[in-house]
Formats: structure tokens, sequence, C-alpha cells
């Protein structure tokens, strides 16, 4: 499974590179959220794949890290994520204003239709 | 586990945060003509979270296991920051209040960067320099466009904010990775890790650096990662400009050491190399691009870039001596800058932004003070003896020399080239005739003018007098 | 030794106190300038006794010990002797510039700058540590540049000015630069350490490179060629500062920093061959070019140049008898030119113009100033009984003395006759051009002698010439001594100064440049007219274009750098991180371990093929929005998914929701936007953006396989062991999130709420919305979905109370349960047609936002009040009917805050953006 995810989470990333690279705004929300959840797989992958071992102690078990998921990654991954949406929302926001200001969602402003 | 003597280090962040949060409370009952009190109220926040920063407390202490560190490093450049931050305050409301823009959430918004850049120059985990990080980019994101009335505002928050997710995207990459190799988000374990770290290890810690590297280097505005700087510091109301292009720099240091020398020391090989490139390329673009600006918020956004090269000279020198030099030139560009743009608002009026280079004609003839006060800002920047612009240049030449002899010859050449644009402004003010020949009108502000006085004679005052400073510098760099 | 830095401070009162009082009349700010001159001379006379017995004084004071900068000050002979010409010569200008400033002229101004200049040069002279002497140094060329530029309405007067500040400043780096070296390779900044590690300087790797540095920085401050032109556009200064800084002093500071480093960086190859040929050739250009000149000025400062060569030339030579003569000439030459500088400015007072073709004749109107010219012009063509002779001849004898290579020995000789053939004609021209050769042509006043007090200092200056000319050993002798012994630090050689050596070679070398010279300028007259000759100064067609190319290269580079482009930025930013990321891993190569090979299973698959099939719509409909957000609300599915199968039940929740909230505010926001993209316009620009993006994503997967497939090293055990024992909770993450990560929920949900308050200030207020804008009225909501969000909302409440409640034990928790509750709050505003949430400016939700931070926060510091550790949760389980055990802690009070904050922020943003909607259909 190892490598598939590492595949997966290239085509994300190249994916989210190409569309971040087009030039609208909306193409961009659409890149980052995709490049956001390739990161977050990342940050999860790093601690390494254990399925079937959420981090759940049951009481009078001691925890390790043979029967249980890493639970640091993913303490960071939920950081990124609430990172991640404000990052899309305030996103939105600007892309919204700037489509108002400059009738068109160009990311250089004019630079685009103006439809 | 948690306990009181663990959450003592965090007093000054917990005052920021809690104190922030209840302006944000009050602001929302404070009528427009009255919003004076949330700007003194933000005033006083910073003065009182910099005096519990300055309290004596016992050498560094930890908190959250090591997420959160406080010693003399972080205090110090907290201290600068929360300085810079108060004098960015006192200058940006002259601007503000005609705009339209004399609103709670500017205040709001910079104490909640204020507070990121604590946390990343307190950091002790890869974790907090994220968070951190976010605190200060969503704030200055929402900040640049804060003029809502501004296409160009619009446009340089979309550059910034692309650019910016990406460049923390790379980072926290870059974070993860190192996790991934060294299965610790601490940074001192990580530099234990590191040091060990067999030869294919190794490989991912370099694969991991260079992300980190990237991510510092946008932060910084390092060429060749440097793009959203001019744009974003010529879109800005000039308010905002002046608060990212002043106290971050000192919060982008304390973050990079704590990365670089903190985490990374044993990969310093490495690094130095990365950082020269960097170095050279920010030197040479910053200094040649600034010589075709008419517009002085550029001219000042590629100076940043310069001087971000010669910032990084010294981080990469790698000694304790290179530290204590980047150390010194964070602080001292900060104020500096904050007095640059200080002077662009004097010159502005509600109708009228003094950005232009060419609105500084006669400037001597118009107002001799602050023609001497723009003097003294852009001698110091120039790097001329004995303003303090030249002692930080000189401890980071120092450092750099003899290891990075040639580089260091590179910045001396591109320094003088850079000199040729600062000394533009000084032409401009003293010998061309002014566009109209009124007499400057001054902002009433009456903290406003003497900060800004203060401020620009600091830059004499501490080139004359730079020896406290620079011995606190060393001496909180551990050796 | 008080008496030092006093001296040097009087300079600097003065002109504090002269910038002070901008209004002093030219009498009174004279006598400021002058009284600090005065006073600098006596006491510098009171420690000539001492310096003469050879005591070196001291005075030191630590400014940045660390860095090696002190304000050291130290004088030995040659720092007394260079003080005496800055103080004297000093001394003099002042008080012909007290007659030469016209009533136009701001005199506090120009006194100020030029106490200031004073100030700076004695900074350098008496300087005893390296650095300091580079501050001075750097102090003199901006002084400068401010006296050069003092009438700053002409253009050739600013011109002047920048070049001359841009030349003699880069070499001051230069100079710099290699006083950084030196200071590393002797250890210490002190002179006195440097000057006696003459033998460790030597002999050290970076030995060329630091002499090549400090040469440039005194090569340019000299005006050695080919850095020579600044000085004659420098010209353009009131000509005090002419006689001043660019014949005495500040162009001395070149040949006095190299007399003064002589014991440490001479004596080598490497300092014969950079220094000779380069004072050979400035002392040959210069005297050839002042020879066409058509300004007075212009003449001198050519000559000048040449003497300043011809000095520079002698310490290359590098014996002690050549330094000796070079030493001597620095005062001869301060002497006679600075006189005759003032003469020409007299000249340049008294007829308003400095041009040969118009000067003829004035020996009729100004005989005494003539006189003096003709006397100080003698001195400088070398006639015997004139100072000038003197040192001439001992040059010429040293340059015989040559001992090189065979070519330098026949060079330097001849180079010197040679320009002692042009000394001879330039001074012949300068007096007979003016003086005689006609009458005036087209002056607008009829010329006459200046005040009285105008020409004493010339006066003055060639009686020196006259009496060190005719009575060298008692006269200049001991001075000459001084400085001698202070360049060699040590003895000075035997010498003899007198008029009479006897026929040798080197007295008729002087003959043949007398009568050389003579010939040379008659001829020249008579065949070519001098007066015809136009010359544009090559030098400074150099500066400029290489001006203008920089500033021309420096908009290419902008344009080609910042096209303003996003697209491009990011293009650079992407590619920049391939090539950095990609130099590493084809180096190396990726270290691929042994594949741990987890099994997938049938879901995982699943998953991934979800995950691969929804970017792969993403890229087939990117252009058809509303599609391709649906295709990526698939990918962020299948994300969640691969965080349930991969044993992260909280992240999966987590990333669901905030999905379902990503698009719903994509969804509002789209309707302000296009609904489709425009198609590619260039298609060759998408396959590059593809190659450039899958290389990056190629790369990213790489390093991420070759870190799943090493072994792990966590210190997350530790977690997982003290999860249960000391938290009381059973889910580790909650816990982490709760306890250990306590802090830093406090930052997440202060993002979290911050950018809530974000886009409140971003969409808040009207203007940014004009009426065009308005997007299509939206249909009505389906009857079905009126109903269910009726049922939904109820349901969300509970579901989110449970969640909450259940957090600390089960995946949930106050985050969770906030989204949970935001989204059941806003489907229901949204099927019931309804676009505003809560209070139209948002303020209820703001306001949830400030409390649930205030509420965390105190959660977090509250338990401290009840003896716990921050944001601990130990106390007791509460069982509550239904839900079951529900652990009453501070860490709930923590986790309602977290809950508030998400919650309201969640709202505050969709309600922002469906209000943008409303506004918008409002007009």
């Amino acid at each position: 499974m190892e490598l598939a995810l590492s595949i997966a989470i290239g085509l994300l990333i190249a994916a989210g590179t190409w569309l971040a690279l087009r030039a609208r705004t909306f193409d961009l929300v659409l890149g980052l959220t995709l490049l956001s959840y390739a990161v977050n797989l990342a940050i999860f992958a790093m601690g390494r794949l254990a399925p079937g071992k959420p981090p759940l102690v049951r009481e009078g078990t001691a925890g390790a890290l043979a029967t249980h998921a890493d639970p640091l990654p993913q303490a960071l991954v939920l950081t990124a994520i609430v990172i991640s949406f404000a990052m899309t929302a305030l996103l939105l926001a600007i892309a919204v204003r700037s489509r108002a200001a400059n009738r068109s969602d160009h990311v250089d402003g004019g630079g685009g239709d103006g439809a | 586990m948690l306990t009181w003597n663990e959450l003592l280090p965090l007093v000054p962040e917990t005052f920021l945060l809690g104190a922030t949060l209840l302006l944000l409370i009050v602001d929302l009952f404070v009528s427009q003509q009255r919003r004076g009190l949330t700007h003194f109220l933000a005033i006083v926040i910073l003065v009182l979270t910099a005096i519990l920063t300055a309290r004596p407390h016992p050498e560094a202490q930890q908190a959250f296991g090591g997420m959160f560190i406080r010693d003399g490093f972080a205090d110090l450049l907290k201290l600068g920051i929360l300085v810079t931050a108060i004098a960015v305050f006192v200058y940006a409301k002259p601007y503000l209040k005609p705009r339209g823009l004399f609103q709670g959430e500017f205040y709001v918004l910079c104490l909640t960067g204020v507070l990121g850049m604590m946390l990343m120059v307190s950091a002790g985990n890869l974790i907090m320099i994220y968070l951190g990080l976010a605190l200060l980019a969503l704030s200055s994101y929402a900040l640049v466009a804060l003029n809502r009335d501004s296409p160009q505002s619009s446009e340089s928050a979309m550059k910034y904010f692309v650019l910016g997710a990406l460049a923390s995207g790379m980072l926290l990459y870059g974070m993860s990775m190192l996790y991934g190799a060294t299965g610790t988000l601490d940074l001192s374990r990580i530099h234990g890790a590191a040091e060990i770290a067999r030869h294919d290890q190794r490989m991912l810690l370099l694969f991991g650096l260079v992300f980190v590297v990237v991510g510092l280097a946008f932060k910084f505005g390092a060429a060749p990662f440097h793009m959203w700087l001019p744009d974003v510091y010529q879109g800005s109301p000039t308010a905002v400009t002046l608060f990212i292009a002043s106290a971050p720099k000192i919060a982008a240091f304390g973050m990079a050491w704590r990365l670089l020398e903190g985490g990374l020391a044993s990969l310093a090989s490495d690094w130095q190399g990365m950082l020269a490139v960097l170095a050279l390329l920010s030197l040479a673009i910053g200094n040649l691009v600034a010589i075709a600006q008419t517009n002085l918020k550029r001219m000042l956004a590629y100076s940043t870039i310069s001087h971000v090269g010669f910032l990084l000279l010294g981080l990469l020198a790698g000694t304790k001596e290179g530290y204590a030099a980047a150390m010194f030139y964070a602080l001292t560009y900060a104020i500096t800058t904050a007095a640059a743009f200080g002077m662009i608002v004097l010159l502005s009026r509600a109708d009228f932004e003094a950005e232009e280079i060419d609105d500084f004609k006669g400037l001597n003839q118009r107002n001799g003070w602050y023609a001497g006060m723009m003097l003294m800002v852009m001698a110091s920047l120039a790097g001329v003896p004995i303003w303090v612009g030249f002692i930080a240049k000189l401890a980071v030449l120092q450092a750099a020399v003899p290891e990075f002899l040639w580089l260091a010859i590179a910045g001396g050449v591109f320094a003088v080239i850079g000199s040729f644009y600062y000394l533009r402004v000084i032409k401009v003010m003293y010998f061309d005739p002014p566009a109209s020949p009124d007499p400057l009108v001054v902002p009433a502000d009456v903290p406003f003018r003497f900060v800004l006085s203060a401020n620009s004679l600091l830059l004499l005052g501490l080139g004359i007098a730079s020896g406290p400073l620079w011995a606190w510098c060393l001496a909180v760099v551990p050796s | 030794m008080t008496a030092l830095p006093l001296l040097l401070a009087l300079p600097f009162v003065a002109a504090l106190a002269l910038a002070a009082l901008p209004r002093l009349s030219r009498t009174a700010a004279a006598l400021v300038a002058g009284a600090a001159t005065l006073g600098g001379l006596a006491l510098l006379g009171g420690m000539a006794g001492a310096v003469a017995d050879g005591e070196v004084l001291r005075f030191k004071l630590d400014w940045l010990p660390s860095l090696g900068l002190a304000f050291s000050l130290r004088v030995d002979g040659l720092a007394w002797m260079f003080a005496a010409i800055v103080l004297g010569i000093g001394a003099l200008v002042v008080l012909y510039a007290r007659w030469y400033l016209a009533d136009e002229d701001p005199p506090a101004r120009f006194f100020a700058m030029l106490s200031l200049f004073m100030g700076a040069m004695l900074g350098v002279t008496l300087a005893g540590n390296l650095l300091l002497l580079v501050v001075f140094w750097e102090l003199t060329s901006i002084s400068s540049f401010l006296l050069i530029g003092f009438w700053h309405r002409r253009a050739d007067a600013r011109a002047g000015a920048r070049m001359a500040l841009t030349i003699t400043g880069m070499g001051g780096l230069c100079l710099l630069a290699g006083v950084l070296l030196i200071g590393r390779i002797a250890g210490s900044f002190e002179l006195d350490v440097v000057l006696a590690a003459g033998e460790a300087i030597r002999a050290h790797a970076l030995y060329e490179p630091a002499l090549a540095l400090v040469l440039l920085g005194a090569f340019t401050k000299s005006a050695q060629f080919p850095f020579h032109s600044w000085l004659p556009h420098a010209m353009a200064a009131p000509t005090p500062v002419s006689a001043y800084l660019h014949s005495a002093t500040m162009v001395k500071a070149g040949v006095f920093l190299i007399a003064r480093l002589h014991p440490a960086l001479a004596g080598s190859e490497a300092w014969f061959w950079m220094v000779v040929p380069v004072g050979l050739a400035t002392l040959v250009v210069g005297a050839a070019l002042a020879l066409v000149q058509q300004d007075l000025k212009g003449l001198l400062a050519y000559s000048t140049i040449s003497h300043l060569g011809l000095i520079t030339l002698l310490f290359g030579l590098d014996t002690e008898l050549a330094v000796v003569a070079g030493v001597f000439h620095i005062l001869n030459h301060a002497t006679f030119k600075a006189s005759l500088f003032m003469a020409a400015g007299i000249i340049d007072h008294e007829t308003g113009s400095r041009d040969f073709r118009r000067l003829n004749g004035l020996w009729k109107h100004m005989p005494v100033t003539g006189a003096l010219a003709i006397v100080a012009s003698l001195a400088m063509a070398g006639v015997p009984l004139l100072n000038g002779f003197l040192s001439k001849e001992m040059f010429l004898a040293e340059t015989l003395a040559t001992e090189s290579h065979a070519l330098m020995e026949f060079l330097v000789p001849a180079g010197a006759l040679v320009a002692g053939i042009f000394a001879v004609a330039y001074s012949l021209r300068f007096v007979h051009d003016v003086f005689f050769n006609g009458e005036p042509v087209g002056l607008d006043r009829v010329p006459h002698e200046p005040p009285r007090f105008m020409r004493v200092p010339v006066e003055v200056l060639v009686v020196l010439c006259l009496v060190v000319g005719m009575f060298p050993q008692h006269t200049i002798g001991p001075l000459l001594a001084l400085g001698v012994q202070g360049v060699l630090q040590g003895p000075a050689p035997e010498y003899k100064l007198a008029i009479w050596h006897g026929f040798n070679l080197p007295l008729a070398l002087s003959a043949i440049g007398l009568v050389g010279g003579v010939a040379l300028y008659f001829g020249l007259q008579r065949g070519i007219n001098l007066h015809r000759i136009e010359r544009a100064s090559t030098g400074k067609r150099v500066f400029d274009a290489l001006v203008r190319r920089l500033v021309d290269l420096a908009r290419r580079v902008t344009r080609a750098l910042e096209n303003g482009s996003l697209q491009r930025y990011l293009l650079l930013l992407v590619l920049a991180a391939v090539v950095l990321g990609g130099a590493p891993l084809l180096e190396a190569g990726p270290g691929f371990g042994d594949p741990p090979g987890t099994p997938a299973g049938i879901a995982g698959w699943l998953a991934l093929a979800l995950l691969v099939a929804g970017v792969l719509a993403v890229l087939r409909w990117y252009r058809e929005r509303l599609l391709a957000v649906i295709a990526v609300g698939v990918v962020g599915l299948a994300v969640s998914l691969l965080f349930v199968l991969l044993s992260a039940p909280d992240l999966a929740l987590t990333q669901l929701l905030v999905e379902v909230a990503s698009v719903l505010l994509i969804l509002l926001a789209l309707r302000f936007l296009p609904q489709q993209s425009p198609p590619e316009r260039r298609r060759g620009r998408a396959w590059l953006h593809g190659v450039v993006a899958g290389a990056f994503g190629a790369g990213v997967a790489t390093a991420v396989y070759a870190v799943l497939t090493r072994p792990t090293r966590s210190i997350s055990d530790y977690f997982l062991r003290t999860t249960v024992p000391e938290g009381g909770g059973a889910n580790a993450v909650n816990v982490i999130i709760v306890d250990y990560r306590g802090f830093d929920t406090l930052g997440e949900i202060a993002v979290f709420g911050i950018a809530g308050l974000l886009l409140h200030a971003l969409l808040r207020g009207r203007a940014g919305v004009p009426g065009t804008l308005v997007p299509p009225q939206p249909a009505r909501p389906a009857f079905l979905l009126q109903v269910s969000a009726q049922v939904l909302l109820p349901l969300a409440i509970a579901v989110s109370l449970y969640l909450f409640l259940r957090g600390h034990n089960a995946p949930g928790g106050g985050f969770i349960a906030g989204l949970v509750l935001a989204l059941g709050v806003a489907l229901q505003a949204l099927a019931a047609g309804r676009e505003a949430l809560g209070a139209p400016d948002g303020r209820t939700w703001q306001a949830w936002i400030a409390w649930g931070l205030v509420v965390a926060t105190l959660g977090g510091i509250g338990s401290f009040l009840f003896g716990h550790p921050f944001l601990t949760s130990s106390t007791p389980y509460v069982d509550l009917p239904l839900v079951g055990a529900v652990p009453f802690a501070s860490a709930t009070v923590f986790d309602t805050g977290v809950y508030l904050v998400v919650a309201g922020a969640t709202l505050l943003m969709l309600a922002m953006l469906a209000r943008v909607h409303a506004q918008a259909g409002d007009r």
C-alpha cells in the first residue's frame, strides 16, 4: 500500500500544482485544496501506515506503537486541516472581492476577460 | 505533565492572547468617533506584554515538554518585535484615519500577527513553528486586503496569499519529511537524531531541509523566492506595509535560527551552501533592481531583499558571532524600515499617497527637520558609517570573512551599487526643487511626530552606542 | 591623554554648533570654524615635543570590542604631520572662504560642512584602529559629496558630487573588505598590532587580495589612474573646497593610507607591481591631460592627479629614501597646490571666469596675485629655489635607482622625465595664458585685486614655498623627519636636504625637463593653439555610460523577473523547489528501503481508486466549475476514507466535516465567479506547466515512498503509554489535543476564529461589491429539502451535543461538535431560503468566537484555581443518562470554548459569503 499511497500523493501534488498554475482564481482554489490533501496525507503517512490500529487505548492496557497508530502526526494533521480550511475560506473571500473590483477572475486582476 | 511552573514561561503570550480577545470584544462596543480608545489600548497591550517579557526570569525555561522555549534569545527577539510593533501602531494612525481604515480589525490582526511571531521565535517544536507562522501569515494576508476599496490591494493580497500558501505548504511538507526521517517533531530531538543519522536517513533529512529552506526563504523574501514582496509592499496600504515589512523579519530570523541551528546544525554544510546561493541572489537582484524603481515602496521592497541577503550572510556563517550579527541585523533593520515607512506616512495626505521618490523632491526646503530624519534613515539603510546600518553590515561581513570571503566581497560590491539608490532619495530631497513650494503639513499627531523623530535619531544613536545591543545579542546566542 | 580626543572633537563640535545656528553671518561662522581649527593647532602643538621624542600618543575607548572596533586614537610622527597639514591649511582655507563666499551662499552651512570634513580628515589621520579609520574615511567621502554639491542648483555640481561619492565610496568599501582581511590575519584591527604584524601579513595566503582591496580604496581616493576622473569633475565645488579637499588633504588620504600601512603591507613583489605601474600611469596621464584643459581649475586638478601619481610611485618603489621623497612631496604639494587653487579662486572671484580662452593679460589688473601665482607655479614646475624642486630632485634620483625588471628600470625614469616636461609646460601655461598672452576676452567686469585678507592665505603659503625651497634643513627638516619616522615606524634613513647636490643625473633630467617643457608649451601654442582643443572627459563618459548600462540592466532584469503575473511567480517558485529538491535526490538517489508491504485491503484499494478517479475528474472538468467542485468533494471523501482505514477516525471525521464546510463555502463563492473557465489559450504553456507539475509530484512521491520504506523511531510511544494513566481519557488523539496540545489547540482555534473574523473584515461593507455582480436568483429550495432541513437542525444539535460530551473518550470533542452544529444551522437556513445567518452584520458569530476564545483560555488557566496543572482533566466522570460517563473537568470547559469558536467561525464565514449575495441582490 505504501507505493500506491505515495503515487496518490504525487498525483495530488501534480494535479494541484497544475491547477494552481491556471490563471483563474477558482482554479487556484481547486488546486490549493488538492495540494492541502496531498500535504495532509503526506504528514499522516510519515507516522507510517497502521491499518486497524486506531489510537484508542482501552482501559487497563498500555499503549504502544506496535498496537496503535502514531498519534503525533495525527495531531499535526488536525492542525493542518484546520489551517487549510481557514486558508480556503480566505482565498474565496479574496477571489470574490478581486472579481468584484476587477471585473475578472483572472489572478492578475484585469488580465483576463470581463465575463 | 503540565504544571504551573511550566506555564510561567508562557505568561507574556497568554496575556497577549487574552488581552487581544478582550480588545476584540471591547472594540465591538466602541463607536467610530472613539476608535482612539482601541488604538490606545492596543499600544498598552504591547507595552504590558513587553514588560512581562522583559521581567527577569530564570534561565531558559520550557513549556509543554519543550514545545515552547523561553530563553534570552527569544526574549530579545520578542522585545524587538514588540517595540517595532508599537512604533508601527503609532505611525499607522495618521494614515488609517483619513482613509476610513481606522478600525479595530487592523489592531486585532496586527496583535494576532505579533502573537504568531512570538510563538515562532520561541518554538522548540515543528508544530509550534507552523502554528506561529500560520497565525502571522493569516493576519498578514488579511491586512494586505484590508483596504476594501482598492483593487490593487485585492490583487496583492491574492498574490501574497497564493504564493504564501504554497510556500507554507512546502514548509509543512519539509517538516513532515523531517519527522519521517527522525520520528520526532521536537527540534532538540531532531538535532540529536540528525547527528547520528545514517547516510540514507541523511538523504531524507536533506530533502526535508530543502523544503524547510524554501519556506524560510519565502518568509524572508530572499531571492529567488522574493516575487511576492515588491507587489505586496506596493499594493498594500502603507500602514500595512509598515507592519509586514518590519517585525516579521525578526521573527523570520528567530524561526530560521531555531530550525537551522536548533534542529539541523549537523546539516550545516548543506544549508550553508543553500543560504549562500540565496544570499548572493538576494544581494544581486535586490540591489540591481532597486535602481530602476521610481516608487519608493517598491524600492524599499527590493532594498529589503538585499538586506535579507546581508542577514543571511551572518546566518550562514554558522558561528556564534555570525548568529549574533544576523540577530543584530534583523533587529536594527526592523526599526529602520519602520522609520522609512513612517516617513511615507508623514508625507501622505488623505487623497495622496507619497510613495513616489519624486514626492520627496525638495523636502529639505519644505521641512528641513524631517528631511534630516529621512537622511538618517537612508544613511542607515545604505550602511554609512556611523549609522547603525553600518555596524550591522560590519558585524555580518566580519562573520562571513574569511570563510565566505568572496560572498562578502560580492556583498560589499552590491552594497555600493545599493548606496546609489538611497543616495538618489537624499539627492532628490536636498538638491531638487520641490513640486509644490508650500511647507509640509506635518500630521498633528504628537506621538507620531515624537516617535518618528526619536526612531530616526535612534538609528544614529544606536550606531554610535552600539555596544550594549551588540553585547546583548552576543550574550543570548548560545555558543 | 585627554587632549587627543578633544583635538578630534573640536571640528565636530564646531560643525554641530554651526548646524544649530544656521543664521550666523559669514564672519561669525568663519570665526567658529576658525576657532576650532586654531584650538586644534594649539593642542597639536602641545603634543609636538612628545612626538618629536619618538613617543606614540594613544587614547583608547572601547566601542564594540568583540567586533574589533575601538575608538582608539594614535599619534606618531606621520599622524602628527598629517594632522598639522589638515589643521594648518584648514585655518588658511577658513580665512580664505570668509572672503570667497558670495552673499547668497549660506555661510553657516558651508562652514559646518567644512568643519565636518576637517573632523573626518583628522579622524583618518589620528585613527589608531583600522575600522575606525574606515569609518572616518567614508565620512570624508560624504562630507566631500556635500561640499562638492554645495551649489546644488547647478547640474554639474550635482553630477560631480555624485560621481565623486560613487567612486570613492566604492573604494571605501573595498578598503573595508581589505581591512577586514588584514584584521583577521593580524588578529586585531589596532594599528599598533597591524603595523607590527607585517611579516605575518605578507606571508599569509590572503595577502594579495587584502593588499589589492586596500590599494583599491587608496587609489580611488587619491584619484589614481584609471579612477582619476572624478577629481576634475569635483572642481564644480567652491574653490576653497578644491584647495582644501582636492589638493591638500582628502585626495592625500589615499597616499596617507599607503604610507600608514607601509610597514604592514610593503616590501613584496606584489606591492611593487601593484603600486608602481599605477603611480607611473597616473603621473604621466595626469600631466599630459593637464596641459590641454581650458579650465583653470581643470588644469590644477589634472596636475594634482599627476602629483599624486608621483607620490604613489615613490611609495611603490619601496626604498627608505623613496619614502622620504614621498613624504616630502606630500608636504610640498600641499603648500603650492593649495596656494594655486586659492589664486585660481581669486581670479574666478574677481573676473567671473576660469576659462583660459577668456582670461589673458591679467598681470596689469592684479599684479600681486599674479606674482604669488607665478611663484607657486614655478614651485609646481620644480624650478630651483622653490620647495617643488627639492622633492622632485629626490624623486628623479629614486626613479633612476629603480631596481627591478629591466623594462621598469627604463620606464620609470622615462615616465618621470616625460611627466616633468609636461609639468613645466602646464605650469608655464598657467602663468603665461592667464597673466600675459594678450587681453581678457569678453569679461563682464574690470578685474582688480581681491580684498586684502583673501590674499593672506596665498601669501602665507607662497612664502612657505620660498622658505622651504631655500632653507629646507632648518624649516621643513624636523617635520619631514617626524613624518618619515612615522611611515617607517623606525629611524629615518640618512638623507641630505640641500639645494645643491653637485652635477648629477637627476639635475640633468631636471634641466632637460625645464627646457623641454618651455619648448613644448610654446611649440604647442604656436603650432596648434591650445585654446582650440575641445576635449570631453573620457572618464566622465565612461562613468556615465556605466551608470546608464547599470540602470538599463536593472530595468531589463525587472522586466524579466517582475511582470506582475502570479502565474509566472508560481511557476518560478515551483521550479526553484524542483531544482533545489531534485539536486540531492538525483545526486544520492532516493535510498528506498524494504517496503513493509502493508496490505491495503479491498476498502483501501477502493479509496485509492476513488481518489485517483476524483483527481482525474477534476483535471478533466476543471473548466466546468460546478462539476469540478463535486469532483474535489469526491477526492476529499476518499482522503477521509483513507484516514479511517489507516486508523485515524478523528482525522477522518474532521476532514469530512471540514470538507462539507469548504464545499459549501466554495459553492457560495461560485455564485460570484464565472461558472466556467475560459479555454487554454496557449496549449504549449499548459504542457510546460504539466511537465513542471509532474516533476514536482514525482519528486514528492519518491521522497514519501523513501520515508515509508524505512523503519520509524517515534517518540510517540511516550504519548501512547501516558495517555490512560495520566490524561484520564482513552482517545489518544483527543487527549493529545486537550492535554498535551492544549496550548497548541488554543492557537489552532485562534487561527480558526481569526479566519472567520478575516472573512468578516474582507466582505463587510458594500464598497467591494458593485451591483453589476448580481448572481442568478436562487431557485426556491425544494420542499423536500425544506422539510428535511427542519428535521436536520434539531438532529444536528443533538448529534453535536452528543459528540461534544463524548469527545473525551470517543472520536469527537468540541472541535467536531462545533462543526456539526454549524453545518446543521447553515443547511437549515439555506433550505429555508434565508440568506442571513444570525445578525446581519455577523456580530452574533463574532461574539461567539471572542467568548469562545475567552472561555477556552480561562478553562486552561482556571484549572489552577482547583489546583490542577494547566489543561489537565483528572477529575472524576459524571454519569449522564444516555451519554454515559462524562468527564467533568476543566478540559471540558476548554472544549466548550473550542466548540463555541469553531461553530461561531464556521457560521460567520458562511454568513458573510451568503451575505454578499443578499447585498448584491438588493440593488
